[in-house]
């Protein structure tokens, strides 16, 4: 060990701290639900028994179906919102496409139990709107079921593929579609055939990331399901009540997610690769002043789709400041549920805030490190480190969460209830972002300038920390911010691993709505989009403004 | 400070590539040393493997007496120039310059005057605050090359300096370098795929190819008497003529015939000459007995300001070019005329088809 370090130096042992928290926060979990799938819960039998369970019994399977309809369907809904989107701000002027921009990112960072959560504020059985319309004479429709759950994951979700696509469509070289032109192709027909395939591998990641995010997505079935079970909100109810015996049936549906989003990443990526465009970008493609009735369309089309997926957030905070009397909100404003949310569950926020800064320094610092080895030394173990690190992304935090538990309750660690294992799953959740920006920060660094510090004489560490260090802040700030604001607002798995003094925030909103306390229950979610719209600002001033947030 | 160079049998693999076969060089003191080849042929390895950032697979780099085989890149004291500048962006000028000689610990007391002084040599003074945004590429280059010369390093690597520059400003870089190089009497290896800038640059150059070397010369050496077909074609223009076709075709001389080669067969030889060696005879000029005379046919006359080349085609494929001074417009030769091109026998080079190697003319 000790020879192996002086062998491989500084840079080796940063591999080897890889391998080792991979083992440990990853594999182990994994690997203790993998085990734990194929034991029967009651007599402990070795089998495929409750595999064979899932696929015979139509309670559990379900879920399956469920699961694939309501992601299938909020992807699809995010593409049908996000294209248009996308093409309309990139190719028109529309007034205002900054703000819009800005108003989608905070959509995207805010966690979709929100949104469902202000959805039945909305459109709940006593949602104010179906009351409007109640004093009408008509009756609509509540959110709650798999309708709901897709227009949530659609609103929630699609900025995504806004994101991805105008991104895609800012590149696509203008003289291309010029030759169509010159070529003799009509407008659609040059967007069908030259824009559009040109873009497509854009908008299928941004569907990808929709549809990997939907599927394993806790919080908004449990809250807006009524009673439509999905894989992941299966899987907690399985576990909550496997408690006294082993999480068999949990486990068995976890490793079922994890096959279900790997291989949905495994389409893309060879649907991504089959289709891969280069090409220089040497005329930026040109912004239309639209003329008439397309402009006054266009124009209304687009906002009402950022205000569709604002209109949460602005429910949830006109919300907070309302007054209530216990459950039920009362004519006029005022800041009595902060009080009692600040002065009732201090904890929460503190919780939240110690987690999410502990976590962020944890991330921030091995993720630079990791992010260097793996992007400038690229050896086979570094490579392979690379994909393995990458995993948690297709890991469910529900799926992380059982795992978490199976793992770390019993002998060497015992960690169940700690602040240790939020922390630990916080970290591991959000090390890929950190790791992918470092890495995407270094792609634009030229290692000559690290050679050029060597030659100079610097030593390797001190090279990377005068000459790296120094230009991969921008991209640092970026990737702390969005693991940060991503591990403040975490919920599927911090909700298996809490314990009562260990709540958190999102955790506290949880259990607010589910017992029907709307009004501190929008306090504390105010306070969730403040600090996650104070992040976003931070991203804007020091982060790298040359990359995209998704 | 000054210090000899001996690579001694370096050989450096990548998966699958020989990268270096086996190179021996040795860079004299105080020397301007060019390694020129076409990309892929092992120049930049060998110049990363100097600087240290390459270990090699066998052999030995004595810098002085010294082997520096084990040395790691930032003890090895050797300045190197960056073909994308690699100046440090959150550095001023000043900074760049200064960061070799902090890592020295070079009191505080004397960086400011070296600074200075390099900067001066490179006419940047007054841009010491400036970032390198605010630069042009020659400055950049300019900030690169005080950075590294300031540290006064035993030997000074380049690779490709001058590759991102634009044509004109090329032109004037490798003058500055070269006098820069002379004032400093530093021994200097460089890197380039440009032939010209060898030539004009080096005291010396080992020209290169798939990992082998190929000559070691002058320049003159490298473009008058190459040893072989790769350098001879690498390094300025040639015609390369089969000598069975050109012997067959109508109107070559029976001088040809009497200079080929003895011992190889005439399939197996190849002619060639420089476009500029060569010239077409004017009406009435009789075949001087020290030339070798092919009769053509003018496809082509391409004016190009200070010379005319023309393509002239002698029979079947066969087709040479001749690159002539032509001040008189009366001794411009129109297209589709008959001509008889006139090479020096002294001029003429003969290489063995199959190998490449240079043959020895009869005579």
């Amino acid at each position: 060990m000790v020879n192996w370090l002086r062998r491989n130096g500084f840079w080796g042992g940063v591999t080897l701290m890889g391998y080792v928290i991979f083992a440990i926060l990853i594999f182990m979990p994994i690997y203790s639900i993998i085990r734990e799938s194929f034991f029967d819960a009651r007599s402990g039998d070795l089998g495929l028994g409750n595999y064979v369970t899932f696929f015979t019994t139509p309670y559990y399977f379900r879920t399956l179906f469920n699961s694939a309809f309501v992601s299938l369907g909020g992807t699809l809904g995010a593409v049908i919102l996000g294209v248009p989107l996308a093409f309309f701000t990139t190719r028109y002027r529309i007034r205002g496409s900054a703000v819009l921009s800005t108003l989608a990112t905070l959509a995207l960072l805010t966690p979709p139990f929100l949104g469902a959560y202000a959805w039945i504020v909305m459109l709940g059985r006593n949602g104010f709107v179906r009351h409007m319309f109640l004093n009408l004479g008509i009756e609509l429709p509540t959110i709650f079921g798999p309708l709901g759950i897709i227009i949530v994951f659609t609103l929630q979700f699609y900025p995504f593929v806004y994101l991805l696509t105008a991104s895609g469509l800012k590149t696509v070289d203008r003289s291309l579609e010029e030759a169509a032109e010159n070529l003799g192709a009509r407008p659609f027909r040059k967007f069908m055939k030259v824009t559009m395939p040109l873009v497509l591998p854009s908008i299928t990641s941004g569907a990808l990331l929709a549809f990997m995010l939907a599927l394993s997505n806790f919080g908004t079935p449990m809250i807006i399901g009524g009673g439509y079970r999905v894989l992941p909100t299966m899987a907690y109810a399985m576990y909550t009540s496997e408690v006294a015996t082993r999480p068999a049936m949990a486990s068995t549906i976890s490793i079922i997610m994890v096959i279900v989003a790997a291989l949905a990443i495994f389409l893309q990526r060879y649907a991504a690769n089959r289709r891969k465009f280069t090409s220089m970008l040497l005329n930026r493609p040109v912004v239309l002043r639209l003329k008439g009735m397309k402009n006054v369309l266009a124009h209304l089309v687009s906002y009402l789709i950022v205000a569709l997926s604002t209109l949460p957030m602005v429910v949830v905070v006109v919300f907070a400041f309302r007054n209530t009397s216990g459950p039920v909100f009362i004519p006029g404003f005022g800041l009595d549920s902060f009080r009692r949310v600040i002065l009732g569950v201090p904890q929460a926020i503190t919780n939240s805030m110690v987690y999410s800064f502990t976590a962020l320094i944890l991330i921030v610092g091995v993720g630079t490190l990791l992010g260097f080895v793996l992007s400038r030394r690229r050896t086979k173990a570094n490579l392979v480190l690379d994909a393995l690190l990458m995993s948690p992304y297709i890991i469910p935090g529900t799926v992380l969460g059982i795992g978490f538990i199976v793992t770390f309750n019993r002998p060497p660690f015992f960690l169940q209830g700690t602040a240790a294992i939020m922390i630990l799953a916080y970290f591991i959740r959000r090390l890929p972002y950190s790791v992918r920006s470092a890495i995407s920060i270094l792609q634009q660094i030229d290692p000559a300038l690290e050679e050029a510090g060597i030659s100079l004489g610097a030593p390797p560490a001190r090279a990377f920390v005068k000459v790296a260090l120094p230009l991969m802040i921008p991209g640092i700030i970026s990737g702390a911010v969005l693991s940060w604001v991503t591990a403040i607002n975490e919920l599927s798995t911090s909700i298996l691993l809490y314990v009562g003094g260990t709540i958190t925030m999102p955790i506290r909103i949880f259990l607010s709505v589910m017992d029907g306390h709307f009004g501190p229950g929008s306090a504390m979610a105010t306070i969730l989009l403040a600090a996650t719209g104070l992040a976003l600002l931070v991203l804007n001033v020091f982060g790298d403004s040359k990359r995209n947030i998704v | 400070m000054a210090k000899r160079i001996l690579i001694d049998g370096v050989r450096k693999t990548f998966p699958g590539v020989v990268a270096l076969d086996n190179v021996d060089i040795e860079v004299k003191e105080g020397e301007f040393f060019t390694l020129l080849g076409p990309s892929g042929c092992g120049k930049t390895t060998l110049l990363r493997t100097i600087a240290g950032f390459y270990q090699q697979d066998a052999g030995h780099i004595h810098v002085g007496d010294a082997i520096i085989d084990k040395v790691p890149a930032h003890q090895r004291d050797i300045g190197m120039v960056f073909q994308n500048y690699a100046v440090f962006p959150h550095m001023t000028v000043a900074e760049n310059v200064a960061f070799g000689l902090k890592n020295r610990k070079v009191p505080n007391a004397e960086i400011g005057p070296r600074v200075a002084k390099a900067l001066a040599t490179v006419q940047l003074t007054g841009y010491e605050e400036r970032t390198p945004d605010k630069l042009s590429g020659g400055q950049q280059q300019r900030v690169g090359l005080a950075r590294a010369m300031v540290i006064e390093p035993r030997l000074l690597l380049l690779d490709e300096p001058l590759s991102n520059l634009d044509a004109k400003l090329r032109l004037q870089m490798r003058e500055d370098i070269l006098d820069i190089q002379r004032q400093l009497g530093i021994t200097a290896v460089y890197v380039t795929h440009d032939q010209e800038e060898a030539l004009v640059i080096s005291d010396r150059i080992a020209v290169m190819n798939f990992g082998k070397l190929q000559q070691i010369g002058t320049p003159w050496e490298i473009y008058r008497d190459p040893v072989n077909r790769f350098v001879a074609t690498f390094v300025g223009n040639m015609n390369v003529l089969s000598a069975a076709e050109t012997l067959a075709a109508a109107g070559a001389s029976e001088e040809l015939r009497r200079l080929m080669p003895a011992g190889v067969p005439e399939e197996q030889v190849t002619v060639a000459y420089r476009p500029e060696d060569a010239h077409i005879a004017l009406p009435g000029e009789a075949t001087p007995r020290e030339a070798v005379s092919f009769a053509g046919r003018i496809d082509k006359t391409l004016f190009l300001g200070s010379s005319v080349v023309y393509r002239v085609h002698l029979s079947g494929d066969v087709s040479t070019t001749v690159n002539e001074y032509v001040s008189e417009k009366a001794h411009l030769r129109p297209e589709q005329s008959n001509a008889v091109v006139l090479v020096p026998r002294d001029k003429l080079l003969f290489f063995h088809t199959e190998d490449g190697r240079r043959l020895r003319a009869e005579g």
